[in-house]
């Protein structure tokens, strides 16, 4: 079952934004017009790459469950991993109003050096290891019940990411270490946020979003662009 | 960061733009997945006409160089590619930021062996990296790897790398680099600081300027106390000044650094290391009779137990000096194989002017002291000025009492006139050099057209000659009482319709005024970025413009505005020749300090 609601396809709502009159001022005008031809885009689904310039390539993933396995192709794993795994070698799961999050184990899952059988929550800095995989667990912001996963050794996602950020209501870019990306530079933090099936990005300071300057809010498709002075990134389908 | 491309651009055909990297030496670097899905690093240089001889580089295949698989050119857009290994991991500059106090010593010797290693290759095969850093140095799944090499060679071709430059860090030059002397010393040199930044999170020669830091590469001796014992020695041999002094190999440096325990330098993988190494190695090892005969066998067993690769950091004997200096003899008797020929010939800009081929501009040491001059803050700047014209009202004050026991005395006038053009003078002379220093302290860093610079100080010259009018009539001053027989200046007042009836007036002081500041180009005077401290000869021809120019009464004005100039000069410190001679060697060498 969906409980995002966020990879329905948004044609529908577009079209209705369309017939809607264009406002008057011009520049908004011509913002409305861009935007509205994002009908050929696609809003963003379950999984998306977003590439930051100079920072890294994170792959996201919206679900509140999560599969890891071993990358094959047409594989149904949301973490594919290149990697000694099983094609289904464990679950993560978001719970509850915390967002605390739980291991499951299906094939053999160490936590903290220490063998699992049972679901299991993870804590912040936690060591996983699946099968030849070692993956390290950190929910750095604290209030935000988003969490990353960094791949540690050889082993590798695929498509390659540097890390998984699972998302559940905000992703918070900045030069603070407790960001879920954390770039060395200026202080601009944006904030990529989900609301009401929409996947939409804040900034506290302008940036040009998909070709339109001086925006500090806006919502985000596959192929969207984000672009300042201090952090650029764009988003990809996986 | 800003980048020319992004996720999904292929400018490269065959080739897919995930993501910026960053701006290395020459160029922006992405990140970009092939059509059958092959992860590059793809670097972007302008145009760049490498010939096979030169792209033999691309050859060299090192566990500890980043590889390079081939170089491509777009057609019709004048983009060169280089397309390399894709590092996942960290450059050793993050590693270093993360860690602001050094590493440990068995990571920090780790990372040392690592890059040494891919340098050794380099020398070996005759090549001289010129740019190492640890910005050019990566780890990826534990391998250490150096990249950015010979880059510097290849591109230097391309004609189009002259004012854009942007200088980048001067923190890992060799002294000698100002000479044009380009061997592989400066890859020793740049090795020693490396090793000192991993132990220490600082570098040995820091500061606020390139300039500042230039001129500790060339005068400083490194602070090496907080450098363990066993590391000081080799920090030291890489550091001479004199590359005479310093390691003739990269070997040689190693053989003299502890090496690491692997189990302690979480995660590090060994390098490949030079035969050279492993074989010297092993004849100190086998030969420890060769030691000298005042070391004892104790410290010679101790020296050869340093080398041994597996020594932890605990076991090291303290007093290190000691047990290097006796395994120099050892040495001596090993074997070195003749150094390879650097064929590398230093590719200075001065260079391509003497070959004709070089047509464009080369910087000049003016254009890197403007762009050092650039990074003041405003708090420095502000501070720098009002050091400036301070100085300035002592200057005025001086010459204005020179003026006045020189001249003013000699004129026919009372006590009080005396006092009022003494004023008066005064006045000028702080007035006009503020106003230069302000505008000069402004464009310091700016090489905008000479034109637009002109208008503005003719709109200040003018709205100074006012003052200086406005002050004259606020003292009574007569303008006509004091000139020389061969003046002109009353010639001027008398006939002249700018001059209300034997007065000067206010359009008459502005007009002359603001040429006399736009004629000539004062704001050079107010920049340390200039070829000598005090220039009289401008000084003086400021003079004549004055003369010729009625401003005010003959042969007083004309001083005045000599005067002038000296005091701006005073005020406005310049850089010293060792500074110069350090910009003028960035500027011949503008293509290593790209970052």
């Amino acid at each position: 079952m969906n409980t995002t609601g966020i990879h329905r396809t948004r044609t529908n709502n577009f079209s209705t934004r369309v017939a809607a009159t264009p406002p008057e001022n011009s520049s908004v005008k011509h913002h409305y017009y861009f935007r509205t031809n994002k009908n050929i885009m696609k809003a963003v689904s379950e999984r998306f790459l977003v590439w930051i310039d100079a920072v890294g390539g994170y792959l996201v993933c919206l679900n509140d469950q999560l599969l890891l396995g071993q990358a094959r192709p047409n594989s149904q794993v949301d973490i594919p991993l290149v990697a000694d795994v099983s094609s289904r070698h464990a679950r993560i799961k978001r719970e509850g109003e915390e967002g605390d999050y739980v291991i499951e184990p299906l094939a053999e899952v160490t936590v903290q050096n220490k063998e699992i059988q049972s679901p299991t929550l993870l804590h912040h800095g936690d060591m996983i290891s699946l099968g030849s995989a070692q993956l390290r667990f950190t929910k750095p912001h604290p209030l935000s019940s988003s969490a990353r996963l960094d791949l540690l050794g050889s082993s590798r996602t695929s498509p390659f990411a540097d890390a998984v950020l699972l998302m559940s209501d905000t992703l918070i870019i900045g030069n603070n270490l407790a960001n879920h990306v954390v770039y060395h530079g200026e202080n601009h933090q944006v904030v990529l946020y989900r609301q009401d099936g929409q996947l939409l990005c804040r900034s506290d300071q302008q940036v040009n979003l998909d070709g339109v300057s001086g925006q500090t809010n806006g919502e985000l498709f596959y192929g969207s662009q984000v672009k300042s002075d201090h952090i650029s990134f764009s988003l990809e389908d996986v | 960061m800003k980048f020319t491309y992004s996720t999904g651009d292929a400018p490269l055909d065959g080739y897919t733009i995930k993501r910026g990297l960053g701006r290395g030496g020459f160029g922006e670097v992405y990140f970009a997945v092939s059509d059958v899905g092959k992860e590059v690093a793809l670097k972007k240089v302008d145009f760049m006409d490498a010939d096979r001889g030169d792209s033999l580089i691309l050859n060299i295949n090192h566990q500890n160089l980043v590889l390079l698989f081939d170089i491509k050119h777009t057609e019709g857009q004048d983009e060169s590619w280089i397309i390399m290994e894709y590092m996942s991991g960290s450059s050793l500059r993050d590693i270093l930021t993360r860690h602001p106090d050094g590493l440990t010593e068995d990571e920090a010797a780790a990372w040392f062996f690592s890059i040494a290693s891919g340098v050794h290759r380099l020398h070996d095969n005759g090549y001289v990296h010129r740019d190492l850093k640890p910005g050019n140095v990566f780890v990826s799944e534990g391998h250490i790897k150096v990249g950015d090499y010979g880059l510097s060679k290849l591109i230097a071709h391309s004609q189009q790398h002259n004012n854009t430059r942007a200088i980048g860090t001067c923190r890992y030059m060799a002294p000698e680099i100002g000479q044009g002397n380009y061997g592989r010393q400066i890859d020793i040199y740049a090795l020693g600081i490396i090793l000192y930044e991993l132990l220490q999170g600082n570098i040995p020669f820091d500061g606020e300027s390139d300039a500042e830091i230039l001129t500790k590469h060339l005068t400083q001796e490194p602070n090496l106390s907080g450098i363990p014992a066993p590391f000081r020695p080799a920090i030291q041999k890489a550091l001479q000044k004199d590359p005479r002094k310093r390691y003739q190999s990269v070997v040689d440096m190693m053989l003299e650094v502890p090496a690491p325990n692997y189990q302690l330098t979480s995660g590090l993988l060994r390098p490949q290391l030079p035969s050279e190494y492993l074989e010297q190695l092993e004849d100190s090892k086998r030969e420890p009779a060769i030691t000298s005969p005042a070391s004892s066998p104790a410290e010679a067993s101790s020296a050869n137990q340093d080398a041994t690769p597996t020594t932890s950091s605990q076991k090291r004997p303290t007093d290190r000096p000691n047990a290097s200096a006796a395994r120099i003899p050892t040495l001596e008797n090993v074997p070195v194989r003749p150094p390879a020929p650097i064929t590398d010939r230093p590719a200075t800009a001065r260079y391509y002017r003497a070959s004709g081929t070089y047509r464009a501009r080369t910087k000049s040491w003016k254009d890197v002291a403007m762009e050092e001059l650039s990074t003041h803050d405003r708090s420095q700047k502000v501070s720098e000025l009002t050091a400036s014209m301070t100085r300035a009202v002592l200057g005025a004050a001086g010459s204005s009492a020179l003026i006045l026991g020189v001249y003013l005395t000699n004129q026919n006038l009372t006590s009080v006139q005396i006092t009022q053009w003494s004023i008066w003078i005064l006045s000028v002379m702080v007035l006009s050099s503020w106003a230069v220093l302000i505008t000069g302290k402004i464009w310091e860093s700016s090489a905008d057209e000479e034109g637009s610079k002109r208008l503005v100080m003719f709109a200040v010259g003018a709205g100074l000659g006012i003052l200086h009018l406005g002050i004259g009539n606020f003292l009574q001053l007569d303008f006509s009482s004091i000139h020389s027989e061969n003046s002109y200046w009353p010639w001027v007042l008398d006939k002249w319709k700018l001059s209300a009836g034997g007065e000067p007036s206010y359009i008459h002081f502005a007009i002359f005024t603001g040429l006399l500041f736009s004629l000539c180009r004062w704001w050079l005077h107010a920049t340390p970025a200039r070829s000598s401290r005090y220039d009289l000869l401008a000084a003086l021809m400021f003079a004549m413009v004055a003369w010729f120019l009625p401003v005010a009464p003959q042969p007083l004005m004309p001083g005045v505005v000599g005067f002038t100039a000296l005091v701006i000069q005073f005020s406005t410190p310049s850089f010293t020749v060792a500074q110069r001679r350090h910009f003028q060697s960035v500027a011949d060498t503008w293509w290593q300090h790209d970052q």
